[in-house]
C-alpha cells in the first residue's frame, strides 16, 4: 500500500502547505531531535515532523500521512520513558508542543479545558492562585505534557490518593486514523454509551490524536504535613508502609529512596538527609487539617513503631518543597552518579515490597550491577535504577538482563510489568508473558476499532504486529434501529 | 417477553465460558442479569437470560493491599460483610444491596453519593475477567492498584449494560472504614440556596463523602440537604462545625440525623414509582435544571421524588407517570441534551394498549460511530443484550 513518494523536498512541501515552512522538519540535523524519547537508547529517525497547531491542521496532516502510506506517532514533550514516541523510518512525527494553551478554566464546574502540549505543571500553576491544583504529578511534570500523560495515563507520587490521569480525564477532542475529529466524553460526571475515554487515557497513541482535553481540577486541601523518615533498611522501611495503611490511613503520597538513591539526591540537590540509612520515606498527609493533624502523628507512631532511626517535618514551605524537589529529581540525581542508568517500572502488591526488592538486590548482585531505588511505596509502584557504564564491554547488555528479570519477579509476584512508565516499545515483548494470546487480542479488537488499518503508533504495546483484518462480519442493525426508533430521542 | 424457563444460571466460571461457548453455536441471543435492579430498557424477544447470581465466591481477599477479586454474582451486601470483617469496604451506594450484584454494578455503572470523594467504578476497579461473545475467556488490567499494562478494558466495560461480554469477575480497590461517620441535613433550601451551600464548604475546603438535596414538593424551599462528613473524630467534628456556620450564618435550619440514614433517603426516593429518570448535567447549572427541566417533569408526575447530587451535576427523577408525562419527559431531554447532558430513562412502567416504550437514552453521543465500531468487533452478530443500549448497540 505504501506509495513511493518523491523525495523529501516534495513531502516537506505538501506537509508545509497544511502547518506552514517553519513548522515542518526536514532536515536531517534537526530530526534527530525526534529520534527517541527519555529511553534513549533507542534511536530511529523519522521521515518528517510536523508541528500542527490546531485540530484541524492536524486532521489535514493525518490524512495526508494515509494518503502517503505514511504511519504517524503523535508527540508530547518526548520524555516517556517506554519507547512510545519512538519513530519508525517512515513515519511522520505529529509534535504537539506548539498546541499548548489553556481553552477554558470552569472553577465552578472543577474542570479546565486545555491543549495537549501543556505542560502538567502549567495546568496546576494556571489555577492555583485560585485555590486548585491537577493531582497527577509525573516527576517530568515541569516539562511532560498533558497529552503524553493522557497517551501513557501518567501518575506520580500523589496517585497513591488522587488516582491516575485515567481519573481526571473526563473527556477529549480526538483526531481518529482516517483524520476524522470527533469528541470523546465530555466535561460532565458521565457521557452517554461505553466508556471511550478508558481507552484514549493510555492507549499509547495508538487509538488517535487528542488535541484538546477536558481535566477534573481539585481544590487545594486545607493542610499537607510533609514527614521524611530513615530506616536501617527497606526492610523496615517497607513494614512502616504497610502499617500505616494497615492502620487507615491513605497518604497522599509515601515514597521510598534506598541508600544509593538517598547518597545521589543528597549529592545532586544538597537537601540535608542523613547518609549512614539503609532507606528513607517521604510521606504527604493531606485534607482536612485537624484530620491531617491525627493522621500524621499515626503515621509517625507507625514509622517509629516499625524501626525508623530518625523522624522529621519540615521547619516550612521552602523545606518541604527541598525535600520534594529531593525526591522528584532522584533520577537525574542518579545519572550523577553513574554513567548510565536503566530505569525499570513495575508493580507488585504492596505487600510483597520487601520480598521483592531483595530480589532485585540479588539479581543486580549477581550481575556485578549497582541498582539504586527510589519509588512510589504506597501502592507497589517500584523504579529500580541499574547503574552501568556502557564503555565497559557487556554492562550494559547485563543491565538489560536484569531489568527483564525485574519484570518477571513483578509478573511471577502478582504485579504487572509497568505501573506509569507504559508499555511502548520497551516493554512490548513482556506482554505476552503478563497476558495470554486472548487478553491481547481482546485489547486489539478495540484498537481495530478505531484505527483498522493499524496507522497511529504501530509496533508498540502489542508483542507481534497485529492485522486486524475485516469486520468479524457484518454489524448487524439492532431492531430498534432497523424500526427507527432507537437513538432518536 | 423473554424465555423465562430458559434461565442461564451457571454455578462456576467454567460452566459459564462452557454455556458462552454452546449458545455461541447456537447463535444464541443473550441478555445477562445480575441482581436485575439496574436492567435499562426490556430484553428483546426471544432473548436468553444468563444469570450470573451462582458466581457468588470471593475469589481472592488482600486487605493489605486493599484490593479484592469477586465473581460477578457477589452481592454488594455480601462483599460489604467481608470487607467489614477487616475494617475494609467497597464505596459503592446502591439502593439494595442484597439483591445488586458487583458484575451488574459494574455492567451498569452504578453509583451512589460517595461518589463524590471515591469516584465511581471507572475509578475503584482494577482488572476484570470476560467472556466474549465468541466465548473466548479473556482479561484485562491486574490485581495491583497502579497497573498501564495494555489498554483498560476494565475501565471500558463499566456501563456497558452487558453489550459486549459477559463479566465474570472483577478486581477492585477497597478503602478502609472511617474512624465515623457524621450527618447533618440542612433543610428547606431553594435550588439556588443548594449550590450556594456546595460552594460554601468548596471555599472552605470541606471534604464532604456525601452531599444530596432530596425535593418533593413544588414550594420554593423544597430541598433538604443531606451532607455526611467521614474519616476521623477530629476531622469529620471540625467539618459539621463549619457547615453548621456555613448554615447559621445563612439563617437555614439544621437537623442532626444518623448517617445511614441518609443513605437509606436517598434509596428511598430513588424507589418513589414505577418511573425513575436519571439526568447528568453541568453541576453549576443546577439552579437552571432544576427550573427548565426536572420540575416541569415533577409536576407531570404523582407523588414525585428528586435526589440529587448537586456537586456531581447529578438528578435522579422518580415518581408515577401521568398521561402528560411522556411529552414532558421529551422536553425534559432536550433541555438537558441542549446544555451537553444527558437524560437516562431507567426504570418505566410497563405501557397500555400496545402503546411504545420510552427510549431510555436519548441521543447517541458524536462518538457513537466508534461505539457501533467497537460493539462489531465484540459482538458482530448482536447477539448480546441486542438493542438494549445506546442507539440500539
Amino acid at each position: 500500500m505504501r506509495t513511493q513518494t518523491s523525495g523529501k523536498t516534495d513531502l516537506h512541501q505538501r506537509f508545509a502547505t497544511i502547518v506552514g515552512d517553519s513548522n515542518t522538519i526536514s532536515a536531517a540535523s534537526e530530526l534527530r531531535t525526534y529520534e527517541c524519547d527519555g529511553l534513549t537508547g533507542t534511536r530511529v529517525t523519522p521521515a518528517l515532523v510536523v508541528l500542527p497547531g490546531t485540530t484541524e491542521e492536524v486532521s489535514q496532516c493525518v490524512r495526508l500521512a494515509n494518503e502517503l502510506g505514511m504511519p504517524i506517532v503523535a508527540r508530547g514533550s518526548g520524555t516517556g520513558l517506554s519507547g512510545g514516541a519512538v519513530p519508525s523510518p517512515e513515519s511522520l512525527i505529529i509534535g504537539l508542543s506548539r498546541m499548548n494553551a489553556i481553552l477554558e478554566v470552569d472553577l465552578p464546574n472543577e474542570r479546565i479545558r486545555v491543549q495537549p502540549g501543556v505542560a502538567n505543571l502549567d495546568v496546576s500553576r494556571a489555577i492555583a492562585p485560585h485555590g486548585y491544583y491537577y493531582a497527577p504529578d509525573p516527576s517530568s511534570q515541569s516539562v511532560c505534557s498533558i497529552g503524553g500523560n493522557v497517551a501513557e495515563n501518567s501518575g506520580g507520587a500523589h496517585c497513591l490518593k488522587y488516582g491516575f490521569t485515567v481519573n481526571h480525564a473526563m473527556g477529549a477532542t480526538v483526531v481518529l486514523a482516517d483524520g476524522t475529529v470527533v469528541s470523546i466524553g465530555g466535561p460532565l460526571a458521565d457521557s452517554l454509551g461505553y466508556n471511550l475515554m478508558a481507552l484514549i487515557v493510555g492507549s499509547e497513541g495508538m487509538m488517535a490524536v487528542v488535541t484538546e482535553v477536558w481535566l477534573r481540577i481539585i481544590r487545594l486541601p486545607q493542610k499537607t504535613r510533609t514527614i521524611f523518615a530513615t530506616f536501617p533498611s527497606t526492610d523496615e522501611a517497607g513494614a512502616a508502609v504497610s502499617a500505616i495503611i494497615a492502620n487507615g490511613i491513605i497518604p497522599a503520597a509515601i515514597e521510598m529512596m534506598d541508600q544509593l538513591a538517598i547518597k545521589a539526591i543528597v549529592a545532586a540537590t544538597g537537601v540535608d538527609w542523613p547518609l549512614d540509612v539503609g532507606a528513607a520515606l517521604l510521606a504527604d498527609m493531606d485534607g482536612i487539617a485537624a484530620e491531617v493533624d491525627h493522621t500524621a502523628e499515626a503515621a509517625i507512631a507507625s514509622m517509629k513503631q516499625a524501626g525508623a532511626v530518625d523522624v522529621r517535618t519540615p521547619r516550612d514551605a521552602a523545606e518541604r518543597a527541598l525535600m520534594w524537589k529531593g525526591r522528584k529529581s532522584a533520577f537525574a540525581a542518579v545519572g550523577r552518579i553513574s554513567p548510565n542508568y536503566y530505569v525499570q517500572d513495575g508493580v507488585v502488591p504492596r505487600k510483597q515490597i520487601a520480598a521483592v526488592l531483595r530480589e532485585i538486590a540479588r539479581l543486580a548482585a549477581e550481575a556485578g550491577l549497582c541498582v539504586a531505588n527510589v519509588f512510589h511505596a504506597g501502592d507497589g509502584n517500584l523504579h529500580p535504577l541499574l547503574l552501568y557504564d556502557a564503555r565497559v564491554p557487556g554492562e550494559e547488555e547485563r543491565a538489560e538482563h536484569v531489568a527483564s528479570e525485574i519484570l518477571r519477579v513483578c509478573i511471577r509476584y502478582g504485579g504487572s510489568i509497568t505501573g506509569e512508565h507504559g508499555v511502548g516499545l520497551d516493554k512490548a515483548p513482556y506482554m505476552g508473558e503478563l497476558f495470554n494470546e486472548n487478553d491481547l487480542e481482546t485489547m486489539s479488537l478495540v484498537r481495530c476499532a478505531f484505527d483498522p488499518a493499524g496507522r497511529l503508533n504501530p509496533g508498540k504495546v502489542f508483542p507481534t504486529p497485529r492485522l486486524c483484518g475485516d469486520r468479524p462480519g457484518p454489524f448487524v442493525l439492532s431492531p430498534l434501529e432497523r424500526l427507527d426508533i432507537a437513538g432518536r430521542g | 417477553m423473554f424465555d423465562s424457563t430458559n434461565l442461564l444460571e451457571p454455578a462456576s466460571l467454567t460452566e459459564a465460558a462452557a454455556l458462552m461457548q454452546e449458545h455461541r453455536s447456537a447463535g444464541t441471543h443473550l441478555a445477562f442479569i445480575g441482581g436485575g435492579t439496574h436492567t435499562i430498557g426490556q430484553p428483546a424477544s426471544g432473548d436468553v437470560l444468563f444469570s450470573t447470581r451462582k458466581l457468588n465466591r470471593i475469589i481472592e481477599y488482600a486487605p493489605e493491599d486493599q484490593t479484592v477479586t469477586v465473581e460477578a454474582g457477589v452481592t454488594v451486601a455480601q462483599l460489604t460483610e467481608v470487607l467489614a470483617s477487616c475494617g475494609q469496604r467497597l464505596v459503592l451506594d446502591v439502593a439494595d444491596p442484597h439483591r445488586s450484584t458487583i458484575g451488574g454494578a459494574i455492567a451498569s455503572n452504578a453509583f451512589g453519593p460517595r461518589r463524590l470523594r471515591f469516584g465511581s467504578l471507572k475509578d475503584l476497579i482494577l482488572g476484570i475477567s470476560l467472556v466474549r461473545a465468541d466465548g473466548i475467556e479473556a482479561r484485562a488490567g491486574g490485581k495491583v492498584v497502579k497497573n498501564v499494562a495494555g489498554f483498560d478494558i476494565s475501565k471500558f466495560v463499566v456501563g456497558s449494560h452487558g453489550t459486549l461480554a459477559l463479566i465474570t469477575s472483577a478486581t477492585l480497590r477497597v478503602h478502609p472504614l472511617p474512624d465515623v461517620s457524621e450527618a447533618i441535613r440542612v433543610t428547606q433550601l431553594s435550588a439556588g440556596q443548594v449550590w450556594d451551600l456546595v460552594m460554601a464548604m468548596r471555599e472552605q475546603q470541606l471534604e464532604p463523602t456525601t452531599i444530596i438535596a432530596v425535593g418533593t414538593t413544588d414550594g420554593p424551599g423544597d430541598y433538604d440537604v443531606d451532607v455526611v462528613f467521614e474519616g476521623v473524630r477530629s476531622g469529620a467534628d471540625a467539618q459539621a462545625n463549619c457547615l453548621r456556620n456555613i448554615a447559621e450564618r445563612r439563617g437555614w435550619s439544621m437537623e442532626e440525623l444518623p448517617s445511614d440514614r441518609v443513605l437509606a433517603a436517598d434509596a428511598e426516593a430513588l424507589s418513589a414509582g414505577p418511573l425513575r429518570v436519571h439526568c447528568t448535567t453541568s453541576p453549576c447549572e443546577f439552579a437552571q435544571s432544576n427550573e427548565r427541566a426536572i420540575r416541569p417533569l415533577m409536576h407531570t408526575l404523582t407523588s414525585p421524588v428528586v435526589s440529587t447530587y448537586p456537586a456531581l451535576g447529578i438528578f435522579t427523577v422518580a415518581g408515577t407517570p401521568t398521561p402528560a408525562t411522556t411529552a414532558e419527559l421529551a422536553n425534559c431531554r432536550k433541555q438537558i441534551e441542549l446544555r451537553g447532558g444527558s437524560l437516562i430513562v431507567e426504570a418505566q412502567p410497563a405501557p397500555h394498549d400496545g402503546a411504545p416504550m420510552i427510549e431510555p437514552w436519548g441521543t447517541p453521543p458524536p462518538s457513537f460511530q466508534l461505539m457501533r465500531e467497537i460493539k462489531a468487533r465484540f459482538d458482530p452478530n448482536g447477539r448480546l443484550a441486542s438493542g438494549r443500549f445506546v442507539g440500539g448497540l
